[in-house]
């Protein structure tokens, strides 16, 4: 029940307030645009989402910092954590129902894109597996971004650094591996990048395929960066 | 039983140290009102006792339970009301409320509390308003009943009075007086008056040290630098100057003076009987003899303001 309270008290915040919502829209509005107008999903007479989901992780770098960048940003500007930290909550319980709490405005979100998959699958013979992969790869690589967003927004009291921090490590970590190719770089550090690459895990999911070590790495770094963001938000009070 | 305890606790930010080895316990069922200039250390430490920020060293208890390593116990048995009354301000106050129930799990008796608060703390007219929209006397108000939402043992108010009128300011010392009868209460605050009519008992911080610190009116007394007394006789005394030979006197001054003189005595040794006895000596009959006591704000001012330096406001 207190964790619940405080998730609650999380989605309230957003969604009382315009924030949510416009992102939202955003987010629907970008990825269909793209599917429909840009890269001709009716032109191309091929039955499948795969370009669809293989945007969600760009779209990601701009959505989810704009969800997570008020967590505690905006908490530490009006000197709210200073009535939440006197609550009797471990710090790890309010970096989780933070997170979780982000995680259900980008989880709404993509559940508002199901009519996109539900409709044109009436309009061929589509492949209902790479579908639900694919949508399994887009919650995970999401919830690792969200863990991110959250601890790129704990180090700051400012919603705008917050932001691009968070939109800056994300693009970094989806063009990782592309700039590892187009350096030329090989041996150990090539093969250490294309183990931590998002774009490589993420691809595997797009593809139909469900590898557990995709589906670890995913859940290790969201365990990973929550476990920084406690670590933030304690350096915060010792300082 | 202490509620809270302090001992050695220091704590620095960068090279500033914010406070300075300080020790104090407070037991059960006291007021305590927690004094200093802007900058002695007082947020510092309420921040300490709370769990919002740690130590550099030194040890903080709440309700028997070390803050440092069973923070969630001494949280729940503490009800904070930060300075400024930070609240959300995309939430109404009843959603607030509701929050801080789950928190506390209160379950059953959230809705018996929060209604009892609401009452209490006098929010029916703005409890289901967003708190952007209400005035700075209700949110101060809408913080307070999130402190005692819970009926916690021990209660932490960091300035309740800022932002309210006088009938506001009346009616929060008297629920705090209320509160006070059954909770250990910190207060801490600028208001030298809420501390001389709420708090049993103050502790005067000063540059991240305890400068003074005992029953409220034993500490006026016992920091009142010179004893001095209000001196009206029957008899009309043109020269104030005749007064400079009482026993023990060391300064003499005329308060007011219409039909007859008050003067102000000041004595470094000796008291009334030596006025007495120098009034019948000299053929004179007193008529009024007032011990003047000092007052908290002498007595903060000469405790917390640097002579050679520019004074501390508050």
């Amino acid at each position: 029940m207190k964790l619940t309270s405080l998730v609650g008290k999380e989605l309230r915040q957003y969604f009382n307030t315009p924030t949510a919502y416009v992102a939202i829209v955003f987010f629907l509005a970008a990825t269909s645009g793209w599917l429909f107008y840009v890269d001709g999903f009716f032109a191309r007479g091929v039955a499948t989402l795969r370009p669809y989901f293989a945007l969600m992780p760009v779209m990601f770098v701009f959505f989810v910092p704009a969800v997570t960048m008020r967590t505690w940003a905006e908490e530490r500007r009006t000197r709210t954590d200073e009535f939440l930290m006197a609550l009797p909550y471990s710090t790890g319980e309010i970096v989780c129902a933070k997170a979780i709490a982000s995680f259900c405005v980008l989880a709404l979100a993509l559940l508002l894109t199901a009519p996109v998959p539900f409709f044109v699958t009436m309009l061929g013979r589509f492949d209902p597996g790479p579908i639900v992969t694919e949508y399994l790869g887009t919650m995970l690589f999401g919830a690792a971004a969200t863990a991110v967003g959250c601890l790129a927004s704990s180090i700051t009291r400012n919603q705008v650094t917050a932001f691009l921090v968070a939109a800056a490590a994300l693009g970094f970590l989806l063009v990782l591996d592309t700039i590892v190719v187009f350096v030329g770089l090989d041996g150990v550090f090539a093969r250490v990048v294309s183990y931590v690459s998002w774009s490589a895990r993420f691809e595997s999911f797009v593809k139909g395929i469900i590898d557990s070590r995709d589906v670890v790495f995913f859940v290790a770094v969201t365990a990973a960066m929550l476990r920084l963001t406690v670590h933030s938000v304690e350096a915060g009070k010792s300082r | 039983m202490n509620e809270i305890d302090v001992r050695d606790m220091e704590k620095s930010y960068g090279s500033v140290q914010a406070v300075r080895n300080v020790s104090f316990s407070i037991r059960r069922g006291e007021i305590v009102g927690l004094l200093g200039p802007n900058g002695a250390g007082k947020t510092t430490l309420i921040r300490a006792l709370v769990g919002y920020h740690f130590p550099s060293g030194g040890r903080v208890a709440v309700h028997g339970h070390d803050v440092a390593e069973e923070p969630i116990a001494a949280r729940a048995a503490l009800g904070y009301l930060p300075e400024d009354a930070p609240l959300y301000s995309e939430l109404t106050v009843r959603e607030i409320l509701e929050f801080c129930a789950g928190a506390h799990r209160l379950r059953r008796r959230a809705t018996e509390r929060i209604e009892y608060v609401i009452e209490t703390c006098g929010l029916a007219r703005i409890v289901d308003a967003d708190v952007r929209t209400i005035s700075r006397g209700f949110r101060q108000r809408a913080a307070l009943a999130t402190a005692i939402l819970h009926d916690p043992p021990i209660l932490i108010l960091d300035e309740p009075s800022t932002g309210l009128d006088p009938n506001q300011i009346v009616e929060i010392r008297g629920l705090i007086r209320s509160l006070g009868r059954e909770k250990t209460v910190l207060l801490s605050t600028h208001m030298l008056s809420e501390v001389e009519s709420v708090c049993d008992r103050v502790v005067i911080m000063n540059e991240g040290l305890i400068v003074a610190d005992g029953p409220t009116a034993e500490v006026v007394r016992a920091r009142g630098e010179s004893k001095a007394y209000w001196v009206r006789f029957t008899e009309r005394v043109e020269d104030a100057e005749r007064l400079s030979s009482i026993p023990g006197v060391v300064a003499v001054h005329v308060e007011r003076d219409r039909d007859d003189s008050v003067f102000v005595v000041e004595m470094a040794y000796g008291g009334g009987e030596t006025i007495f006895a120098w009034a019948v000596e000299n053929g004179l009959t007193v008529r009024e003899l007032t011990p003047r006591t000092a007052s908290l704000e002498q007595v903060f001012r000469s405790l917390t303001v640097d002579d050679d330096a520019p004074a501390n406001e508050g």
